[in-house]
């Protein structure tokens, strides 16, 4: 899930400003060094705010790398409920019909569990640096904390944001906040983590919160209560079987 | 179901009921585990449709308890104890399983559900429970296939995406809904050895053609037929799935008659994101039974839909457009139409997730044909009408 969370923020430049040595293409991968691990075991919480109040779901997720994921709701009303990310393809497990779906297409655009987050928000997007093209717009400090303003435009179509921006803190090597555009530049997500805490040489933001653009009032947080990075998370998790579990 | 009518519950029931108590209370007393509970109530009006008949209304109040254990990450036990009550009180066991995970295969004991083949409503492919027919449960269901039965299945992955499945049903499938003392007492009985249902299928994943392929073969020992099927799903420009099967007699099978025991199912799926978390939705399915009626039942052989003898006819449809304005907020309009005599069940439906595990729902079911039609406005429950609550915690 802490995977998700940097991989939904975008890299990318235009007009680079290079107000230092370092290359957009270091950034991006100092960033993943940071964020991709062998193994993690996180419990969270996923919070959705909208107009009528607030929902909370819980979850446990393992990850493993940038592209293998399983997610269980543990919460009552999703009890059960499974995602299961393996690079690009996304299984569905729903336990009161025992039934997998294989979610393509279209169907990967829908909300997940009514969050702010889509389907399409989970799959990975494989190689950033072969998906877009990343430039440095300049340095700029947040919270008093110096981050790298960073653009990121698909090199090709089909992505599910064609254009990102993303503040990377040059520090942590942590996004801190991420907007995607559509491809007429329309503001579609935005993105913010916080929380950042050092845990096993590594910096991992402990929350992070989504708002879509296209809906009033609403917003979605997932925050981390427990992270493992030395889980000991088997390859087989990430199976069909598992999922049916 | 154990009924209590006005009667009170039967003296044996409650025995059987008290020492599956018993029982389920032992397995789960010391165990650690989650739980959780829905509670639906809701209120219904049945009208014929026929000025001369009452308005009829009715009340129903279910809930189901879950308990699921964990801390055992190769053992894991399951139960759903469901109970209702509108002019009887029922109640029912749906599910109560033990899977347990060797270091090759999964090993599934009880009573449970195995989705075989692929589609929503109508699947050839599901040779266990049988999805072609009318839907056992409303149709305002999340879940319009839900049977379960006592079982045993053996899992072995082949990898991430493929597997082979191996399954015996020793008291057939599926159990029958809502008949916790059936079921109980089935527990007990022999069965004969040629009255044994099993079978077994392999799943497959198609890479280059992004489809997924699933074989298999169920004997059904009780209904004394040979089932193979063949399923396939995947994606190309929508969702799509196929499923055929036969129904083949043991025996001596007369060969000639092979289109009687032919099935086929297919659908189509599709969804489009409108932004601002509108979704849009469009699914057609079709259960096709080329050596079925072709032609309106008519006399003594039109007997409308929900009685054992209703004609088969060789062709339905379930269309359904569902459109979600926002994430809590969806709207639907489902019909299992039958072309061949044009009559039709249709639901019109909304649901609304007001607060965490709250839903408010409405649903509007309108029956149209003849009378001598599987549907008919005129018959009981022509025209229904419910409403109500669920609430999840």
């Amino acid at each position: 899930m802490k995977k998700m969370m940097y991989l939904i923020a975008g890299f990318g430049l235009f007009a680079s400003v290079c107000l230092s040595a370092i290359t957009p293409e270091e950034i991006v991968n100092n960033v993943e060094r940071n964020e991709v691990n062998e193994d993690e075991r996180i419990e969270g919480t996923m919070v959705i705010t909208d107009r009528f109040g607030s929902r909370e779901k819980t979850f446990i997720s393992s990850t493993s790398g940038k592209d293998k994921m399983l997610l269980e709701f543990t919460n009552p009303e999703e009890r059960g409920q499974k995602i299961l990310r393996l690079e690009d393809e996304i299984y569905l497990y729903f336990p009161e019909a025992e039934e997998v779906i294989h979610l393509q297409g279209s169907a990967l655009k829908e909300s997940v569990m009514g969050s702010d987050f889509s389907y399409e928000d989970l799959t990975g997007e494989g190689d950033l640096l072969d998906q877009y093209t990343v430039t440095l717009l300049g340095q700029e400090y947040i919270e008093g904390r110096q981050h790298y303003h960073l653009e990121l435009k698909a090199r090709k179509r089909g992505l599910a944001y064609p254009k990102q921006e993303a503040w990377v803190d040059a520090e942590y090597w942590v996004v801190t906040r991420a907007d995607s555009y559509s491809l007429s530049g329309r503001l579609l997500k935005e993105m913010e983590l916080g929380d950042i805490r050092r845990i096993g040489g590594k910096y991992i933001p402990h929350y992070v919160i989504m708002r879509d653009a296209m809906k009033k009032n609403s917003s979605t947080e997932m925050r981390i209560n427990t992270i493992d990075l030395a889980a000991g998370v088997s390859p087989d998790t990430f199976s069909l079987e598992e999922l049916t579990w | 179901m154990v009924s209590a009518g006005n009667n009170g519950f039967a003296p044996r029931a409650v025995r059987i009921l008290m020492a599956a108590a018993l029982l389920l209370n032992a397995a789960f007393a010391c165990a650690e585990l989650s739980s959780s509970v829905s509670i639906t109530g809701y209120t219904s009006m049945l009208y014929s449709g026929n000025l001369q008949d009452p308005l009829e209304a009715a009340a129903l109040l279910e809930s189901s308890l879950y308990l699921d254990s964990t801390g055992n990450k190769n053992v894991k036990a399951y139960l759903q104890l469901d109970a209702w009550i509108t002019d009887s009180v029922g109640l029912d066991v749906p599910r109560a399983y033990l899977k347990v995970r060797f270091p090759w295969f999964r090993l599934t004991v009880g009573k449970t559900r195995l989705s075989w083949g692929d589609g929503f409503v109508f699947n050839a492919g599901d040779v266990l429970f049988g999805s072609m027919g009318s839907i056992s449960g409303g149709l305002s269901d999340d879940t319009l296939r839900a049977e379960t039965g006592w079982l045993t299945a053996l899992y072995l992955p082949l990898g991430a995406f493929s597997y082979l499945e191996a399954v015996a049903a020793p008291y057939g499938l599926p159990a029958i809904p809502g008949s916790l003392e059936t079921d109980l007492q089935f527990l007990s009985d022999t069965i004969a050895f040629d009255e044994l249902s099993a079978g077994a299928r392999g799943v497959f994943k198609l890479d280059r053609l992004n489809t997924t392929m699933e074989a298999g073969y169920y004997a059904d020992g009780i209904a004394a037929e040979h089932r193979p099927y063949l399923s396939l799903h995947g994606h190309l420009l929508v969702d799509w799935n196929l499923s055929a099967s036969m129904s083949i007699p043991m025996g001596d099978p007369a060969w000639q008659q092979w289109d009687d025991w032919l099935a086929v199912s297919a659908g189509v799926f599709q969804l489009w994101n409108l932004g601002a978390s509108r979704t849009l939705s469009l699914r057609l399915e079709a259960a096709i039974r080329p050596g079925s009626l072709w032609r309106e039942a008519v006399g003594g052989e039109a007997i409308h839909a929900g009685l054992p003898d209703a004609p088969v006819y060789g062709l339905y449809l379930f269309p359904e457009i569902a459109f979600a304005p926002s994430d809590t907020l969806s709207v639907q309009l489902r019909s299992f139409f039958s072309p061949v005599d044009l009559s039709a069940v249709i639901l019109a439906g909304v649901s609304w997730n007001v607060y965490q595990g709250l839903d408010v729902f409405s649903y509007l079911t309108v029956m149209g044909g003849d009378a001598d039609d599987l549907y008919g406005l005129d018959r009981s429950g022509g025209v229904g009408w419910a409403t109500g609550l669920e609430f999840v915690y």
